[in-house]
C-alpha cells in the first residue's frame, strides 16, 4: 500500500447514507439545470441569480450533511490516525476529495439527465456550455461543504473518542 | 523551558477537571524525568490517572498546570502541528484500547506511520517484514484485526509503534485487555523484547510481573475529590 492507494481507499469507503445524500445532490443539480435553462429561454435572466444562490445553498447543505455523516461514522478511525501522528491537513484531504467527488459526479449525472429532460419535455437542444457554470457552482459548494468536518477534526477530543 | 538533558521531563503536573459535579484533582504536582534507555513503570489503582498521564505526555490531552518536556520541547508551549510530529517521529504509542484500523490488514496497520515519511517502498516492505517475523505474526500479515487474537492485536500495535524506530516507547496498560492465558505468554514475550532495552520506555500497569522489568517506578496517588 502506498500513500496514494491509502488515500484512495479512505476516500472510497462506501457508506450507504452518504450515497443517498449524494443522490439528493444529483437531483438538486438536475432541477437547477432544467429550471435555469428554461428561464433562460423565457428571457427571465434576473431570476437566474436567485436560483443560482438557492442552488448553492441547497447543494452546500446536502454536502455538509453528507460529510458530517461520513465524519460521524469515521470518528474512531480519524482519532486513531491523529494518535499515530497524522497531521490534520492530511485527514482534511479525505473530506475535501470526497465532497468534490460527490459534487462533481452528482453534477455530471444531473447535467446529462437535465439535458435529456430539456430535449424531451421542452424540445430545446442540449446546452453543453452550461457544464462550466454547473461545475464551478458545485466546486464552490463542495469546498464550503467540506469545511464542517475540517472544523470537527480540529476540535477532536482524541482520548474521549478512542474510549468510546 | 528547554531542557535537553532528559528525553521526558515532567514538572509540577496538575490535572483538574469536573466529573458528576465533583472537582477531581490528579497528580498533585507530580515530578519525574527519564533519560536514555530508562524504563519507568507507572503503577496506580483504577482512576488514579495512569491513562490521563499517558495522554498528557503524548500531547493528546493538556495539563491544567505544569511542564511536559519531550526531547527538549515543552508540549505546553508548542503548537499541535509540532506535537503531532513529535508523536509520529519520537514516540511509539500503544494505548490501552485497540487502535488498529479495522479494514486495514495487520501488514498495512504496521505500515501506517511510514506512509507519512518519505521512506522507499522496498525499505518499508523490509522493515514491516522484519517486525512481523520478530513478533511471530508473519503468517497473519494479511489478516484483518478482527481475525486475529487479542495478543496478536497487541503485538501488531507494538510493532506499529516501533516501525519508525522512535527513541521513546509508551505503553498504556499493555496487558489489561488480555485474558489470563494470553497474559501468561505475553509477559515473557514483553520481557524478551530487545526493543524495550535500547530505548526509553514508559509503561503503565497494575501487573507486578511487568513492573519488575523497570528501573524506575512511580506510584500514582488517589486523586483528590471535592
Amino acid at each position: 500500500m502506498n500513500t496514494f492507494l491509502f488515500i484512495f481507499r479512505q476516500v472510497f469507503k462506501i457508506r450507504s447514507p452518504n450515497l443517498i445524500l449524494g443522490l439528493l445532490n444529483v437531483s438538486t443539480v438536475v432541477l437547477l439545470i432544467v429550471i435555469t435553462i428554461e428561464l433562460n429561454t423565457l428571457n427571465m435572466q434576473s431570476l437566474n441569480y436567485i436560483i443560482m444562490a438557492s442552488a448553492i445553498l441547497l447543494i452546500t447543505s446536502v454536502i455538509i450533511l453528507c460529510m458530517n455523516s461520513e465524519f460521524a461514522q469515521r470518528t474512531r478511525d480519524i482519532s486513531i490516525f491523529r494518535a499515530i501522528g497524522f497531521q490534520k491537513l492530511f485527514l482534511w484531504t479525505f473530506f475535501i476529495i470526497k465532497s468534490l467527488i460527490v459534487g462533481l459526479i452528482g453534477s455530471i449525472i444531473g447535467f446529462i439527465i437535465g439535458n435529456i429532460v430539456l430535449i424531451i419535455l421542452f424540445n430545446v437542444g442540449p446546452r453543453l456550455m452550461l457544464i462550466i457554470d454547473v461545475l464551478t457552482l458545485v466546486t464552490i459548494s463542495a469546498l464550503i461543504g467540506s469545511l464542517s468536518p475540517m472544523v470537527k477534526i480540529s476540535k477532536l477530543n482524541i482520548p474521549e473518542m478512542l474510549n468510546r | 523551558m528547554k531542557d535537553s538533558k532528559y528525553l521526558i521531563n515532567v514538572e509540577n503536573l496538575h490535572r483538574r477537571f469536573e466529573r458528576n459535579g465533583l472537582a477531581v484533582h490528579l497528580f498533585n504536582g507530580l515530578n519525574f524525568n527519564l533519560n536514555e534507555k530508562d524504563f519507568m513503570v507507572i503503577i496506580g489503582e483504577g482512576g488514579t490517572g495512569k491513562t490521563t498521564l499517558v495522554n498528557i505526555i503524548t500531547g493528546l490531552e493538556k495539563p491544567s498546570e505544569g511542564i511536559i518536556s519531550i526531547i527538549g520541547q515543552d508540549l505546553t508551549k508548542i503548537g499541535d502541528r509540532k506535537i503531532t510530529r513529535l508523536r509520529l517521529e519520537k514516540m511509539g504509542l500503544v494505548l490501552q484500547t485497540s487502535t488498529l484500523i479495522s479494514d486495514l490488514t495487520v501488514y498495512e496497520n504496521i505500515q501506517l506511520p511510514m506512509l507519512l515519511k518519505k521512506i522507499p517502498f522496498s525499505e518499508q516492505k523490509s522493515r514491516v517484514k522484519e517486525l512481523l517475523e520478530f513478533f511471530g505474526i508473519s503468517k497473519k500479515s494479511k489478516f484483518l484485526p478482527n481475525e486475529i487474537s487479542a495478543g496478536e492485536r497487541k503485538k501488531t500495535e507494538i510493532a506499529r509503534a516501533l516501525i519508525l524506530d522512535p527513541p521513546i516507547l509508551i505503553l498504556d496498560e499493555p496487558v489489561s485487555n488480555l485474558d489470563s492465558p494470553t497474559i501468561n505468554t505475553f509477559i515473557p514475550f514483553l520481557k524478551g523484547l530487545k526493543h524495550l532495552r535500547d530505548r526509553t520506555v514508559l509503561l503503565t500497569t497494575n501487573n507486578l510481573k511487568i513492573a519488575k522489568m523497570a528501573n524506575k517506578e512511580i506510584f500514582l496517588e488517589t486523586p483528590k475529590i471535592k
